[in-house]
């Protein structure tokens, strides 16, 4: 029982389906039941103002038989005839007393009444005209059959006034049956039109009700088709199974479009990958060219060290101390600048560096160049790649001063700047064009890189590029100039927790 | 669009239902009526009568039909023609009838009948004129003689106790012999012999030739001034022949019976006067008193009915 009540409650298709046959067949089975009623009662009227006539017909044909075998029996006393007169007796008397009785269902009918009454007395002088002919009472008998006929010709002309008052009725009742009836049937065309629009519009909100859900995932179906997986999500009370249909549909929409975006990081991601191994395998390179430069520039690093040592041993013995200096800084210029790029240095040890290379300057070209250093002392144990200050300086001097005849300052700081160390380089030299200086805030270091000359042949875009590997953010170096004043290069280096000098 | 189908749905749904319940109380109601309805119970009367097509038989019955709703009775109506008065009594016999209304030209006929009616223990009623010899229970009826001489009277008046007066009876008095004719004839005569000026020319029976034939021969032979007519359809007749004529109100009319045309004829002055007998009253009255005696109260014998007069005074016209 549960389970019937939640099939019925269950909005599902094969339920609507059921449903939907379920009301057309009993509206048309009203329909037919309502019809075959009315034909019913019509056939039951139609009897009744008939079965007096019928009813009355047979008795007629009764009293004949009767009257014969009565006759035949007076006249020859002849026992076949009196057992077929008992016969008929019996049928009348029977009918008689069902009449009086009120068995009768026109029993209600005063004239029907009268007929009981005088078939009776019909009856009993039948009787009594046999029992004079026993009697041999031939007067008597001919008297009763007289009498029998007499009432007989009564009950003859009683059904006549019957009749007649039947079908005066009945004609009544025909004309208004007839009356009523059309009105009825006037009723039943008007209910027929009715079922027939209610069984139309039935169908119609099934067939809409059905196709409407198909319809839309149809149309989103074909969205999908045209490579549009963005499917609006339509909400709508459906029977279950659209339901079903269309959540699944979302759903397998959905997770395609899921699926796509997944491919779609997955390649980017790949190019990202690809496009990182290209910029290892470019650094890759800048550094063997840096090593293949710094190898060119060691050759036999041990027998120059060596002849270094000699000359700045001789240097002492001739009581030659300036030239004894020139060859220890050279020296110690030397070996830092052999080291593997790929070594980790301190600022400090780069700022150590720089000023050895100052010192060596001094001594070529004299007072020309001022150089300053200050290093902020919370910065000084910043890790970085080697040879990184004394190119930028270098650069300075080379092309800063290149046309220039005043003396020059090249001023070196570090210093602590939020979360960066910030190192910079800035000279009063002839400063950069704004062309230039675009394209090397750009990254691009081409045309610096090229040039040769007084310098460890690390060129500024070889510095960008293992700096830019070694700290992995691209904006590190920032180049500002003013033409004919200044030039200003800033490495904003990212700064870590333990570093300190 | 879903609502107006929705709504559309449940008005047809609700016209189905309700046309389905009317049509459905329209079959139920759907009845023939039998011939006449009857219980064991009910009072049992016969009428017996030798004329069915009159204005005053018409009357009677519907006097009759109004009471027997009242007593909770049941009539049928035995016309003598095809059967015999001893046949129609020999029925009357058999089917046990509680009562007899004998309404006959001359009840006297009946006597016999009326007899054995009695000796079976059924009651007798005469109507109209009484049967004195037989054993009848009741005479119910107005009296004849006297609605007579009220016509005479009326008609010695209108026409100034000097003419001549011409009746015309109609289908209720039957023939020259009966009595109700005797007496109607018998109460003019006695009114008329009184007036020296005035004679009674011509007395016919509507029943035996059609009343405008009878006045057309009376107007020919120039032998009336004024005309008794006894039934209001004859009535009609007369004035229209009357009118065809040209000889309203050269001749004088006492009409019988308050009719609409009739009322509309004394009101035109074109009918002196109407003398009113109650029919109705009669066929109530027989019914009224079988049903008496059926409950065994006691009647009187001889029931009168009074006849009116209708004129121009009693219609208060001036």
């Amino acid at each position: 029982m549960n389970r019937i009540s939640t099939w019925m409650l269950r909005n599902t298709l094969k339920r609507k389906v059921f449903s939907f046959i379920l009301v057309l067949l009993l509206c048309f089975l009203s329909g037919f039941i309502y019809t075959f009623y009315v034909t019913f009662r019509v056939n039951e009227q139609i009897n009744e103002m008939f079965s007096t006539s019928i009813s009355l017909k047979a008795m007629n044909e009764e009293m004949r038989e009767f009257e014969s075998h009565l006759e035949t029996y007076l006249a020859s006393k002849n026992s076949d005839s009196f057992v077929q007169y008992l016969d008929t007796y019996n049928l009348l008397n029977a009918r008689s007393k069902a009449i009086i009785a009120g068995e009768s269902p026109y029993a209600s009918n005063l004239q029907l009444k009268n007929i009981g009454h005088l078939l009776e007395a019909y009856l009993d002088t039948s009787e009594k005209a046999i029992e004079y002919k026993r009697g041999r009472n031939t007067e008597g008998y001919l008297d009763a059959y007289g009498d029998l006929l007499n009432i007989g010709g009564y009950i003859e002309h009683k059904v006549s006034r019957l009749e007649a008052l039947d079908f005066e009725v009945n004609l009544e009742n025909y004309q208004q049956l007839t009356a009523q009836f059309a009105e009825i049937q006037t009723n039943l065309v008007i209910i027929a039109i009715l079922l027939i629009a209610l069984s139309v519009i039935f169908v119609f909100t099934f067939s809409v009700g059905v196709a409407t859900p198909i319809v839309d995932l149809s149309e989103q179906a074909q969205a999908i088709a045209s490579g549009d997986y963005h499917v609006k999500r339509v909400k709508g009370t459906h029977f279950k199974e659209a339901e079903l249909l269309r959540d699944t549909f979302y759903d397998m929409a959905s997770h395609i479009q899921e699926y796509i975006d997944e491919l779609k990081d997955k390649v980017e991601t790949e190019n990202k990958l690809r496009l990182s191994e290209t910029e290892k395998l470019k650094i890759q390179n800048s550094l063997n060219q840096a090593e293949l430069m710094a190898l060119q520039s060691q050759i036999n690093p041990h027998f120059l060290f060596n002849t270094l040592n000699a000359g700045m041993q001789l240097a002492i013995i001739e009581d030659a101390e300036r030239t004894g200096r020139f060859l220890e800084v050279l020296s110690a210029l030397f070996r830092y600048n052999i080291q593997s790029l790929q070594n980790k240095v301190k600022l400090s040890q780069e700022f150590e560096n720089a000023q050895k290379y100052y010192e060596l300057m001094k001594v070529r070209f004299g007072d020309q160049f001022t150089f300053r250093f200050q290093c902020s002392p919370e910065v000084a144990g910043t890790e970085m790649p080697p040879l990184i200050l004394q190119p930028i300086i270098e650069n300075a001097l080379i092309h800063g001063f290149r046309n220039k005849t005043e003396s020059g300052l090249i001023d070196i700081r570090a210093y602590l700047s939020g979360e960066h160390v910030c190192v910079e380089v800035l000279d009063n030299g002839e400063g950069i064009t704004e062309t230039d200086l675009e394209r090397l805030n750009r990254g691009d270091f081409t045309k610096v890189s090229d040039r040769v000359g007084h310098t460890t042949g690390l060129g500024l875009g070889n510095v960008y590029e293992r700096l830019r590997h070694f700290f992995g953010v691209d904006e590190i170096m920032v180049f500002e100039s003013v033409v004919s004043s200044h030039t200003k290069v800033t490495i904003r280096l990212p700064r870590k927790e333990s570093e300190s000098c | 669009m879903k609502y107006v189908i929705k709504a559309l749905e449940f008005s047809i749904i609700i016209a189905l239902l309700t046309l389905s319940v009317i049509t459905f109380n329209k079959i139920n109601q759907v009845e023939i009526s039998n011939a006449q309805s009857y219980r064991e119970d009910q009072m049992h009367l016969a009428i017996v009568t030798d004329e069915i097509s009159s204005y005053a038989y018409q009357r009677f019955l519907n006097g009759v039909e109004t009471e027997v709703k009242a007593v909770d009775a049941v009539y049928e109506v035995y016309e003598i023609g095809d059967l015999s008065i001893d046949d129609i009594v020999q029925m009357l016999l058999i089917t046990e009838v509680d009562g007899v209304v004998f309404r006959l030209s001359d009840n006297n006929l009946a006597g016999k009948g009326i007899d054995a009616c009695k000796e079976q223990g059924i009651f007798t009623i005469v109507v109209g004129n009484d049967a004195p010899e037989s054993a009848r229970d009741i005479y119910i009826g107005t009296n004849k003689f006297n609605q007579g001489r009220q016509a005479a009277t009326l008609a010695i008046e209108a026409i100034k106790e000097d003419g001549n007066i011409g009746v015309i009876l109609g289908s209720e008095y039957h023939f020259e012999e009966s009595s109700v004719s005797n007496n109607f004839i018998g109460g003019i005569q006695d009114v008329v012999s009184k007036a020296s000026l005035v004679e009674l020319t011509e007395v016919a029976y509507s029943s035996q030739k059609r009343a405008e034939l009878i006045v057309d021969e009376m107007l020919d032979q120039n032998a009336i001034d004024l005309l008794i007519c006894t039934d209001p359809v004859d009535v009609n007749r007369i004035i229209r022949v009357l009118v065809d004529r040209n000889r309203v109100g050269d001749i004088k009319v006492i009409a019988s019976g308050d009719t609409d045309e009739i009322i509309d004829g004394i009101e035109k002055n074109v009918i002196a006067a109407s003398i009113v007998e109650n029919y109705e009253e009669l066929g109530r009255f027989s019914v009224r008193f079988f049903s008496k005696l059926m409950s065994g109260e006691g009647v009187s014998a001889y029931i009168n009915v009074p006849f009116q007069i209708l004129d121009q005074n009693n219609l208060g016209i001036e």
